[in-house]
């Protein structure tokens, strides 16, 4: 994959092949052409909401109905959501699939970020919560191919699952 | 009124629209009077319960259910204003929370919340959510009955004295009790 831009198209790509009804997201700069591009889709319904711990929440209630719904933010806004993905989306085993776009590491700018980021591999290993990662080293078929496997992956296990996507040049 | 005494009336209210059920006593108590498949205790997760209901409320826009009915308590709502403000932008009009206000975190001990200061009705007020403000049983009916016929989403400030009834624990697996408040809902929507 060789730059930022077309991640977002793999991006996209990945989420129309899932086809949720809903994708909720917290905006982050790297995906605003992918926020850009479902603001007005034909079959997709998006919408942001203000924090992280309520789109668990309210991709769980969506779950429950049976429609489908993925997350897309930040990984800065994981430690906002830890709670409802423990304790309820692992605990009462409600698939959910969340795209979380990293922030951190060498490319990053904004020096207080990286006291999360960095260690979010870790805290969601310690949560016990699958994780996928995909960056800019992967191809352009492997990006959506991950994606879709992880969203059968928290269908079939029950739980959720996070895909790191890294989108940094 | 008492925890138990309201939650009595908006099962009466709602026999089958979804009611989620917020953490602590409020669950407990709920499950006291009799379980109900429309019914969905959530355990922990404390202030989840508005975005759970709005979640729900979202996906059954076209579904059979007149509402979705959240149920939580001062200190769990509290912790999560910002989901008053979601539901004020999203609009779904089958949304509706009922806070059961005694101005305490009475679960745990019975610590005074913010409420003894400010109303959390005009906080949703602001959110532009339809406001009920109630003290007494008769007004909570009415209200209840209104937000029920009504649409457009809508909360419910009921005032309620401190304390908890002596029930016992929910000791099942959630795992269990999302499979038959899921399977409720599967069912009823393909009716
Ligand atoms: C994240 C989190 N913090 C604290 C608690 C402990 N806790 C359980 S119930 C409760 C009080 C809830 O108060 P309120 O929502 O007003 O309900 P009430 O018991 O008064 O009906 C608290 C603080 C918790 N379960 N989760
Ligand atoms: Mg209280």
């Amino acid at each position: 994959m060789p730059n930022q831009s077309e991640a977002c198209r793999a991006l996209i790509r990945a989420i129309e092949a899932i086809a949720p009804h809903f994708l909720i997201h917290i905006p982050d700069s790297t995906v605003a052409p992918v926020l850009e591009h479902f603001s007005a889709h034909p079959s997709i319904a998006s919408f942001p909401v203000a924090r992280e711990e309520e789109a668990v929440g309210v991709a769980a209630g969506i779950q429950l109905t049976g429609k489908r719904a993925v997350l897309l933010m930040q990984d800065t806004g994981l430690g906002n959501s830890l709670t409802a993905l423990t304790t309820f989306s692992q605990a009462y085993h409600v698939p959910t699939l969340l795209i979380v776009v990293r922030r951190g590491g060498p490319g990053e700018i904004n020096a207080a970020v990286h006291h999360l980021s960095d260690g979010v591999p870790g805290i969601l290993q310690a949560a016990g919560i699958a994780t996928f990662e995909l960056s800019l080293a992967a191809s352009a078929e492997l990006w959506p191919r991950t994606i879709e496997r992880a969203f059968h992956h928290a269908q079939v296990s029950h739980r959720p699952v996070v895909v790191l996507v890294d989108l940094k040049e | 009124m008492e925890r138990i005494e309201a939650l009595a009336v908006i099962g009466e209210v709602f026999p089958e629209d979804p009611l989620v059920l917020t953490c602590g006593a409020t669950s407990r108590e709920m499950a006291s009077l009799g379980r109900r498949a429309n019914h969905f205790y959530v355990v922990d997760s404390m202030g989840l319960v508005s975005s759970i209901t709005l979640g729900l409320a979202l996906g059954l826009e076209r579904g059979p259910f007149r509402k979705v009915v959240g149920v939580e308590g001062d200190g769990g709502i509290l912790m999560n204003l910002n989901s008053l403000a979601t539901a004020g932008y999203l609009e779904p009009s089958k949304f509706l929370l009922v806070v059961l206000d005694n101005e305490a975190y009475a679960s745990t001990g019975g610590q005074p919340t913010f409420t003894t200061r400010l109303a959390l009705a005009d906080i949703a007020s602001a959110c532009r959510l339809r406001v009920w403000r109630c003290r007494q049983e008769g007004e909570f009916r009415q209200a209840l009955g209104q937000a029920r016929d009504s649409s457009g989403p809508g909360f419910i400030n009921l005032k309620i004295s401190p304390g908890n009834r002596q029930v016992p624990y929910l000791a099942e697996d959630p795992a269990i009790l999302r499979y038959l408040f899921e399977s409720y809902i599967t069912a009823k929507t393909q009716e």
